[in-house]
Parts: C-alpha cells; sequence; structure tokens
C-alpha cells in the first residue's frame, strides 16, 4: 500500500505536484485493526485505510474537517493508550500535524491510493 | 465371587472402555486430517500452487480511468510507479493473474491482491528505479480496481 500524501487546493493540482509525505504501511495497517468494527466513531480515519487501493482508496481532508479529523486521532489515542505502537503513533501525529499546517493555509490534505 | 452381580458391572467398564477407544480413534483421525492438511499447505507453497483465487480480472474502462492518470500518464502523479510503454491493460491483468508464481492475498475489504514478484522483464519504473514485478488488484467480482508495476509497498514474497 502506497498512498502519498498531497497539499493541495484541488485534486487536480495535486496530481501535479510532489507530495509531502507517503504513509508508512506499519502504522497505515495498524489503524486498520485498531479502528475494525468502529468506523461510525472514527469516520474520517476510517477513509484514510477504509480501502487500500483504487478510487475508493484515495481521502480527503478539508480545512473545515480538521478540527473532526484532528479529535478522531485523539480519541483513538485515548481508546488504544498504551497499547499504540510507536508506528501508530508516528504517523498519526505526523498527519496531524499536515492537517494543521494545511489548514492555516486553507488547503485540503490528499490520500492518494495506487 | 458372585459372577452374576458382577457382570452387569463388567459389561458398564467394556462400554467404557469401548468408548475411549473410539475417542482415541477420533482424536487420532483428526490429527491425521490435520497433518493431511499442513501436509497440503506446505506443498502447496513449495510447489508455488496458489490455493485460492478470485474471478478471472476484467479491465473495464473504469479501472483504466483510474489507472492511466497514476500508472501510465508521467506528467501527472510523478512519484507513482509508471508502466513502460506497452506495459499495461487486460493483457498486463491477465498475465499477473495466471503466471504461475503469483502469490495470491485476499484483503481485509473482499478484494483481491495478486502480486508477481519478478515477471521476466522490466514492466515499469517508480522514481526512475526500474521494476520487474507487477500487481494486479481485483474486486470480489474480478473488476481491476488497479494494477501496476512494481510490488506494494511493506509486501513480503
Amino acid at each position: 500500500v502506497v498512498k502519498d500524501i498531497h497539499s493541495a487546493k484541488s485534486l487536480d493540482e495535486a496530481a501535479k505536484i510532489d507530495p509531502v509525505w507517503e504513509l508508512p504501511p506499519d502504522g497505515y495497517f495498524e489503524l486498520q485493526r485498531a479502528i475494525q468494527g468502529a468506523s461510525a466513531r472514527f469516520p474520517l480515519l476510517h477513509s484514510v485505510c477504509a480501502h487500500d487501493e483504487g478510487p475508493d482508496g484515495d481521502f480527503a481532508i478539508p480545512p473545515d474537517q480538521a478540527d473532526e479529523f484532528l479529535r478522531e486521532i485523539d480519541l483513538l489515542l485515548g481508546t488504544v493508550g498504551v497499547t499504540a505502537t510507536q508506528a501508530l503513533k508516528g504517523m498519526l501525529y505526523r498527519l496531524a500535524e499536515f492537517v494543521r499546517k494545511a489548514r492555516k493555509a486553507n488547503l485540503t490534505i490528499f490520500g492518494v491510493a495506487d | 465371587v458372585n459372577r452374576e452381580a458382577v457382570r452387569p458391572i463388567a459389561k458398564l467398564a467394556k462400554k467404557f472402555i469401548n468408548a475411549a477407544d473410539s475417542a482415541g480413534d477420533v482424536a487420532k483421525s483428526a490429527n491425521r486430517v490435520a497433518k493431511n492438511a499442513d501436509a497440503t499447505k506446505a506443498a502447496a507453497k513449495a510447489d508455488g500452487v496458489v490455493p485460492a483465487k478470485g474471478p478471472p480480472p476484467q479491465y473495464t474502462a473504469k479501472s483504466h480511468e483510474h489507472v492511466w492518470p497514476r500508472h501510465h500518464d508521467p506528467s501527472q502523479w510523478t512519484k507513482k510507479s509508471k508502466f513502460a510503454p506497452g506495459e499495461g491493460g487486460q493483457k498486463f491483468a491477465d498475465e499477473v493473474y495466471n503466471h504461475p508464481n503469483v502469490v495470491v492475498k485476499r484483503q481485509q475489504d473482499g478484494r483481491w491482491q495478486y502480486v508477481v514478484d519478478d515477471m521476466g522483464r522490466f514492466t515499469g519504473s517508480r522514481s526512475n528505479y526500474p521494476s520487474r514485478s507487477g500487481t494486479l488488484i481485483t474486486g470480489p467480482d474480478g473488476v481491476v480496481i488497479t494494477q501496476y508495476p512494481g510490488v506494494p509497498k511493506g509486501w513480503k514474497p
């Protein structure tokens, strides 16, 4: 699974620029396990890892959903707590950082699947 | 010893012994089945035999709409792996699906993942690193979700 992370105004613009990051597979698969059966509680995190590839493997966090996304991350890390590995924590903290920066610049974070 | 009095007890004891033997046989049989299953799995792995597959791939217009910009067009999504000229489409999907060394996995969302580590030629590149591998992902109905040169990140043969 390779999901490139782009920070852009639109998907068309994202297609023309280099990604800012790439989701690491170990953290990604741990996220998938952590929210299994809890997609209703974590709809935005679920959109990140519901499908590994294809058009529905893509996800977007626009500026107006940034707060909700950050809240879900806090909630998940609070729920998973001490059992969350460094891989999962590291990935979510990094993603949160990109989402905060993007919100400040009024940009959307796009996750682009293979 | 009053033999008449002991006879029912002896009968009961015999029943218990028979029951224990039967249970032992069942356990032995279960062990045998489990051993056979393990042996079959091991043989399948050793022979590179694919244990199960989804339906044959169908490369549709929708598949193309997703795959073309990401894994063919060099002017878009420049960090994605790109097919070499002439690679891709239905032919590539069929080749990966039917390859004798294909490694098949069912994904958590029900999709099928087919990976061939070495297709015997250069299939494309990622960030200018050439690749000889091929990956195909199909839905449960066989429709191609995506395909690309290279293996999924984190994939191990």
